[in-house]
């Protein structure tokens, strides 16, 4: 009898601790940070109707932004490795084919011609990246 | 002793794919029941052997306290210890392992880095109570008959048997 309430009271410590410890945890542990870096992202269609996502990532370059984008939100793309980086080939469903019109997604920064494919295009905290459908 | 230590040793390596889960604490408990105050050397000479290993970091400073820290509560509470006593020693251990081991960090980088490196390194310190806690109880029966077993057959233990002290039995039969 003596041992089963030994028990019982060791028992109870134990889960007391370990429900401390975690509490302790939860409350003062390490959340998940958001992205560092915020961003816009702009994309033009064939009407010049713009449509902007915001917010916050880690992403080193905007092809990676780009595909945390396509994962998560209204956003798709697709693209292809060329001699000069990524070449975007359509954004949102929409296609761009140099061969047939002359158009191409083009990308800019900050509102200048960007000079680096989605893919070695870096991402900076604060920058406005546009796709724009162009011919 | 050098048998015990390669034990202790070779149960650290066998364990070492599983984080957080170790029978360092065990062994020493036992031997520390059995060997007393000579515990201490088994726990510097590990500490030396890891170092060896693995080359000196941060965490062979924690060793040097952590384990000698086990040897004096056991030495301390051993007499009036039973099995039950031992687990609940075991699992209490895991759970302040990280905080112990913290105390570099509060002269590395101020009590802000103390308090951030034990608070991110809980989790692991649950499993390490717990599975404290459940080896203890597996199996501290085992090893301590293992230990009165050798003592009866060799009867070359340094120290006086723990049921030659006014305790009453062999440890081995201590129970919860």
């Amino acid at each position: 009898m003596k041992n089963t309430k030994k028990i019982w009271i060791g028992l109870i410590g134990i889960i007391a601790a370990a429900a401390v410890l975690f509490g302790v945890y939860k409350a003062f542990g390490p959340k998940a940070e958001q992205g560092s870096k915020a961003y816009t992202l702009e994309v033009s269609d064939d009407t010049g109707e713009v449509k902007s996502y915001t917010g916050r990532t880690d992403a080193e370059y905007l092809s990676d932004l780009m595909n945390e984008l396509a994962a998560g939100e209204d956003f798709s793309y697709e693209g292809t490795g060329g001699d000069y980086g990524m070449f975007i080939i359509s954004v949102n469903g929409l296609t761009a084919d140099y061969e047939k019109d002359g158009a191409y997604w083009a990308i800019y920064v900050n509102g200048e011609y960007g000079n680096y494919g989605a893919d070695a295009q870096p991402v900076s905290d604060g920058d406005t990246y546009r796709l724009s459908y162009e011919k | 002793m050098g048998m015990l230590l390669g034990v202790l040793e070779a149960a650290k390596r066998a364990l070492d794919l599983v984080p957080n889960v170790e029978l360092v604490t065990l062994l020493l408990v036992i031997y520390t029941i059995y060997f007393g105050k000579r515990t201490y050397i088994i726990a510097f000479a590990f500490t030396a052997l890891e170092i060896f290993f693995w080359g000196p970091h941060v965490w062979v400073i924690m060793y040097l306290y952590v384990w000698p820290l086990l040897v004096t509560i056991v030495l301390l509470i051993r007499r009036r210890a039973d099995h039950w006593h031992y687990c609940l020693l075991s699992a209490g251990y895991g759970f302040c392992f990280g905080a112990l081991c913290s105390v570099p960090y509060l002269f590395i980088g101020g009590p802000r880095m103390l308090l951030s490196w034990w608070i991110a390194g809980i989790p692991y310190d649950l499993i390490h109570g717990i599975s404290n806690f459940l080896l203890c109880l597996v199996l501290f029966r085992p090893l301590s008959n293992a230990c009165a077993y050798m003592q009866r057959v060799t009867g070359t233990w340094p120290e006086p048997r723990p049921d030659e002290h006014a305790s009453g039995s062999d440890p081995s039969e201590h129970g919860a």
